[in-house]
């Protein structure tokens, strides 16, 4: 599955890469993140909880930060096994464009789903991706922007 | 049971007698695996891989364990030791190929998606599959190989780590056995195809897929110290399950006893191998000393098994302006899967494809080769037109190309290189016993007026109205010499029956093959019933089970009224022959089997018709009252015949089809299906009728609707029938059945045997008939399925 | 668990069930009526589960066994009335309208309701009827015979 998208964000270059380093921030505006733990300062573990069609699944799995270029861009290489549900793998490159007071994130996701997951069929998936990309997004617009309440949904 | 229909001068041959077998399965009575209770039955349940290719680093069962009513949980690493490993000589084709190492359940990694990674058994079902969900499987994850070409590839990575590459079987089908034969074939061919007048070369690809019956698989399986094992199978061959059984789990060969349910919810070869579930769930009954049994689900059914066609056929075809067909050359790769299932291991399905490449058809000569690759996909299993259906695609398609190519009608060239006298053999060896090919021909073309057909074609596309008309033929197998069968798979290809006759007059016949629809009960009934002048309702046919039936090789390409039902009528005829020896004697005549009749229950005399005894009385003396014999007679009327025909054998068929397409959104309509028949002497039509529509339909709905799809990752993603779509009522035509048959001169009954191949001309019928409607655009379609989106960008193309 | 009371073919059951115990599992098992069979993995798309509920034709795979409780079920089993065949089951029988039978008897209780409410029907429309069934062996050209055949054995008798 492949998913490209841009949204701009109004802060920030800096402020904007900062923030998508941070842990506490993450956790906060991933759908879903249960728990989120850094075991080095590029690497993260946790577990999130989504839900993709009629399947609802539990996914633990971690994410390394890779080809850092701040405040520029890096890549997120990340795994997560769903139980009966599934597994997925993921490739991101995210890469910042500074505006002066906004910045425009652009996003290159390559994925790989696996198991019953992978049999609720493509435009699902892609769907559901970009619903919860959208929703993580928003939320993480509103944090750095010191807004309240990110939602889960 | 009343009868409907009353036999044609005291024969039952060719009566449309309805079916013993429906009572039962009309009121909910019928007995399948899934109906057989036993007490203390435990229910098991496979954890199954969810990656195409992955090491195992480690299998935790202890949660899975824990749970309440839980009885076992076996993985790969638990039972290496316990049995032995496929293969095994039983089970293995006499053809060279690379045969892989494998156990029921996986061991150190597995290679596909939904390969068997671990067994769960339990006190209920319900509870067996909560414990799936608990079996934590660690993988590493591997690269998936999900293209063959590509799995040829050198240092493409290995499926089959015991082997030095993915190329499981090759072979070159022409020229003779050796290198210089081969290649001197070969350089012949290339000058034909130099000098001939037209030459066509297409790639012809055909998708996975297969024709899974309505009931998936089961085992269960109960083991006694004293008895040994006894095994309930969905198999169509009870017989050879057996002994692979005996093989891999080391128990005395008298002490195995298969059974093949009376009623299997339809086969069409996908009950015929081997499969790894039975040993597994034959060994775990033994170690756990209750019964087990496992119910195959349809989302496992999908995952595992029915997958079959998927080749790449690269074929050139060389004629006259006058349409001659003069030489073919195919390079044939086909995408085996993992190989791991008995008997067929994938690419005996292939490679029985690329024999049959050569069909109804003369050629002078012919190069013929094939590869086929292992992959990371589920192992192909048989399907209806066995390894044929995409390599008939090919040489249809490829025969109405070179027409267009020459401008000549395809039905015209068809008709001219029909094979106009068998015996014949065609130039890969295949030998065709008898028929009369053009009879069927044109028969089937009386079935339609193609000069008038084109006059309302052409008057169609003024109007914007596109229709079309298609052929295919397509020579079948009529069951399967041991000549053919013990080099191809290793086993025997006679017919077996037993006949018993009960002092009460009636009859009990018992074979070893294994039924799953095709109302073998009532066709035997109507044999035995013919010989013996009885009614069909005095009988009763016993099947499938081993301990009671004679050693067959299973109900398999075509084998039912070719093989079996010959034994049965000749066991019948040796019966007749010792009670006319006997009753003559006790008459005092010297008398020849022929002076005797046997007709309305009676046994007459032809010359006197006021000498006879009826049937019963007759039977009961000599099996109850043995005494004042003849010399060297001895009472009892049983007998069990094997039947071996002299030549392998044959059936014919051709198919015309009309289609109306809609070119604004490549929908497409089959107006008319018309089929003509050689299948030799009939003995039920209505029986007949509904094989050739019901293998019609799956060639049909194979053709248009059903795909396996596996992603670049190896995921199978078409696993419910949701995705994976079988036509309905609706999406099918009506099929007319017509006939022109020529008695088989090798059966006693003058029968063939049919149904196997008969879904292999269709895809070429119907995409012939769509290509001629679409002939103004220059459309050839080359790839399957089929489908309205497809068409009609094909269409856009032409159009732009 | 639940304790729930349904009525079969005429006979009253009354059984402790798991509350997510599908209707063709407590038909099948429970209640060891095996003439309706489980064909897809339970998605509603084979046919093969296929009961009257209260008189309507309904895929059982898709019920638990407690949405039945107070309901009259009738499965294959119940279409004969004693030793007499429906003129459906008949009509499968002379036209040849069935190879394995597994898809039979949800096809049988599928057309049952259909005649009851089309009692003439077009071929056309058979065939539409038939769209919730799935059939593997015969390509359908006698199950539709066999319907055409059962209507108008119906209508004479009517």
């Amino acid at each position: 599955m492949e998913l490209v998208d841009e949204i701009r964000i109004k802060a920030d270059r800096d402020t904007v890469f900062a923030a998508l380093n941070d842990i506490d921030v993450l956790q906060r505006a991933i759908p879903g993140c249960e728990k989120l733990e850094a075991i080095s300062p590029t690497e993260f573990s946790g577990v999130v909880v989504a839900k993709v069609g009629p399947m609802k699944a539990r996914f633990a799995g971690s994410v390394t930060l890779s080809d850092v270029k701040a405040p520029e861009s890096y890549t997120l290489v990340g795994a997560g096994k769903g139980g009966v549900a599934g597994f997925a793998k993921m490739r991101t490159l995210v890469s910042l464009v500074d505006e002066g007071d906004s910045t425009l994130m652009r996003y290159e996701v390559k994925a790989d789903i696996g198991g019953k997951l992978a049999q609720l069929g493509g435009a699902l998936i892609t769907k559901t991706s970009k619903k919860l990309a959208g929703v993580f997004f928003s939320n993480f617009e509103a944090i750095v922007n010191g807004e309240n309440e990110p939602s889960s949904e | 049971m009343a009868s409907k229909a009353t036999p044609d001068n005291g024969s039952w041959m060719g009566s449309r007698l309805p079916r013993r077998e429906d009572l039962r399965l009309v009121t909910g009575q019928g007995k399948y695996i899934s109906d057989i209770v036993l007490p203390r039955m435990a229910h098991a349940v496979f954890v199954r891989s969810d990656y195409a290719h992955a090491k195992i680093v480690s299998i935790d069962t202890s949660a899975a364990l824990a749970l309440p009513g839980v009885i076992s949980v076996t993985t790969g690493a638990d039972i290496v030791d316990e049995m032995r490993s496929m293969p095994q000589p039983v089970l293995l084709p006499n053809l060279p190929a690379k045969y892989p190492t494998f156990y029921p359940l996986s061991v150190d990694k597995v290679k596909f998606h939904g390969a068997p990674v671990a067994l769960v058994i339990a006190r209920d079902k319900y509870t067996a599959e909560d414990a799936v969900e608990l079996v934590e499987v660690e993988y590493e994850e591997l690269p998936a190989v999900v293209d063959p070409n590509a799995a040829l590839e050198p240092g493409a990575p290995l499926v089959n780590e015991d082997h030095p590459d993915n190329e499981i079987f090759s072979m070159t089908f022409t020229g003779g056995e050796t290198q210089a034969e081969q290649d001197e074939n070969d350089k012949a061919v290339e000058e034909i195809f130099n000098s001939a007048d037209a030459v066509i070369k297409e790639t012809f690809r055909v998708h996975r897929t297969g024709l899974t019956p309505m009931e998936p698989r089961g085992v269960l399986c109960d083991w006694s110290e004293s008895d040994g094992l006894t095994a309930w199978i969905t198999t169509q061959r009870p017989h050879i399950d057996r002994l692979a059984l005996v093989d891999l789990l080391d128990i005395p060969a008298e002490r195995v006893r298969v059974i093949a349910p009376r009623d299997q919810g339809g086969a069409f070869g996908i009950k015929a191998p081997f499969y790894r579930e039975n040993v597994i769930i034959a060994h775990m009954a033994r170690k756990l000393g209750q019964p087990v049994r496992w119910i195959e689900s349809r989302y496992e059914s999908l995952m595992n098994v029915g997958q079959e066609r998927d080749q790449i056929n690269t074929l050139e075809v060389a004629a006259t302006k006058d349409g001659k067909l003069l030489a073919l050359r195919n390079r044939g790769v086909a995408d085996n899967g993992t190989g791991e299932t008995g008997v067929y291991w994938g690419f005996l399905m292939p490679f029985l494809g690329a024999h049959e490449i050569p069909n109804t058809y003369t050629w002078d000569k012919a190069d013929i080769k094939l590869r086929v690759a292992v992959t990371n996909k589920a192992c192909l299993t048989p399907s209806r037109a066995f390894g044929h259906f995409p390599t008939r695609f090919a040489i249809e398609r490829g025969i109405d190309i070179i027409a267009h190519k020459i401008g000549m009608e395809p039905a015209d060239v068809r008709r001219k290189n029909l094979i106009p006298e068998l015996p014949y053999t065609s130039v890969t060896g295949g030998y065709y016993d008898s028929g009369d090919f053009l009879k069927v021909w044109d028969n089937l073309m009386s079935h339609v007026d193609l000069a008038n057909f084109r006059e309302e074609q052409a008057k169609a596309r003024e109007s914007g109205r596109y229709i079309g008309i298609g052929f295919g033929t397509g020579v079948e197998l009529s069951g399967m010499a041991s000549e053919v069968l013990v080099p191809m798979e290793n086993q025997p290809g006679y017919g077996a029956a037993s006949i018993r006759l009960d002092p009460r007059g009636t009859v009990q016949i018992f074979g070893g093959d294994a039924p799953g629809g095709q109302g073998h009960e009532t066709s035997v009934a109507q044999v035995v019933a013919s010989a013996f002048g009885i009614k069909p309702e005095d009988t009763l046919t016993t099947t499938g089970d081993t301990a009671t039936t004679p050693f067959g090789a299973g109900t398999i390409g075509a084998r039912g009224a070719s093989y079996f039902m010959s034994a049965v009528h000749n066991a019948c005829v040796e019966l007749k022959n010792k009670i006319v020896r006997i009753l003559a004697h006790d008459l005092g005549i010297s008398a020849q089997p022929d002076d005797f009749e046997f007709s309305n229950g009676e046994v007459v005399l032809r010359s006197d018709s006021s000498v006879k005894k009826t049937f019963r009385e007759i039977v009961e003396r000599i099996i109850m009252h043995p005494i004042n014999m003849p010399d060297g007679e001895v009472g009892g009327l049983e007998a069990t015949v094997f039947f071996e025909a002299a030549k392998p054998m044959i059936c014919f068929n051709a198919d015309l089809c009309i289609v109306d397409v809609n070119i604004d959104n490549g929908e497409f309509k089959i107006t008319r299906w018309v089929s003509s028949e050689d299948v030799g002497n009939v003995i039920n039509p209505l029986i007949v009728d509904g094989q050739m529509q019901g293998a019609i339909a799956q060639g049909l709905s194979n053709t248009m609707f059903e795909e396996f799809i596996y992603d670049d990752q190896g995921q199978q993603l078409t696993a419910d029938f949701e995705n994976y779509k079988i036509a309905t009522a609706a999406d099918l035509p009506n099929i007319d059945v017509t006939y022109a048959p020529t008695p088989c001169p090798h059966t006693p009954m003058g029968t063939r045997g049919i149904g196997e191949g008969r879904p292999s001309s269709v895809p070429g019928a119907l995409c012939n008939a769509i290509c001629d409607a679409l002939k103004p655009f220059g459309i050839e379609i080359t790839e399957l399925p089929v489908r309205p989106n497809a068409i009609w960008k094909k269409i856009q193309e032409a159009r732009s | 668990m639940k304790n729930i009371r349904v009525n079969i073919n005429g006979v009253a059951y009354q059984e402790t069930v798991p509350v997510r115990m599908l209707l063709v599992d407590f038909i099948r098992e429970t209640a060891a009526l095996t003439g309706t069979h489980v064909s897809c993995t339970y998605e509603g798309v084979c046919g093969a589960c296929t009961i009257h509920l209260d008189g309507e034709a309904v895929k059982s795979c898709l019920m638990l066994a407690v949405q039945a409780d107070g309901h009259e079920i009738t499965t294959v089993e119940g279409l004969a009335n004693g030793k007499e065949l429906s003129a459906l089951q008949q009509a499968f029988n002379d036209q040849h309208g069935l190879q394995c039978g597994f898809c039979t008897a949800g096809i049988l209780m599928n057309m049952t309701e259909f005649l009851d409410k089309n009692p003439d029907p077009t071929d056309d429309e058979i065939r539409h009827g038939l769209v919730g069934n799935l059939c593997r062996c015969t390509g359908y050209v006698h199950i539709v015979n066999a319907v055409r055949a059962a209507a108008k054995s119906r209508l004479s008798e009517a």
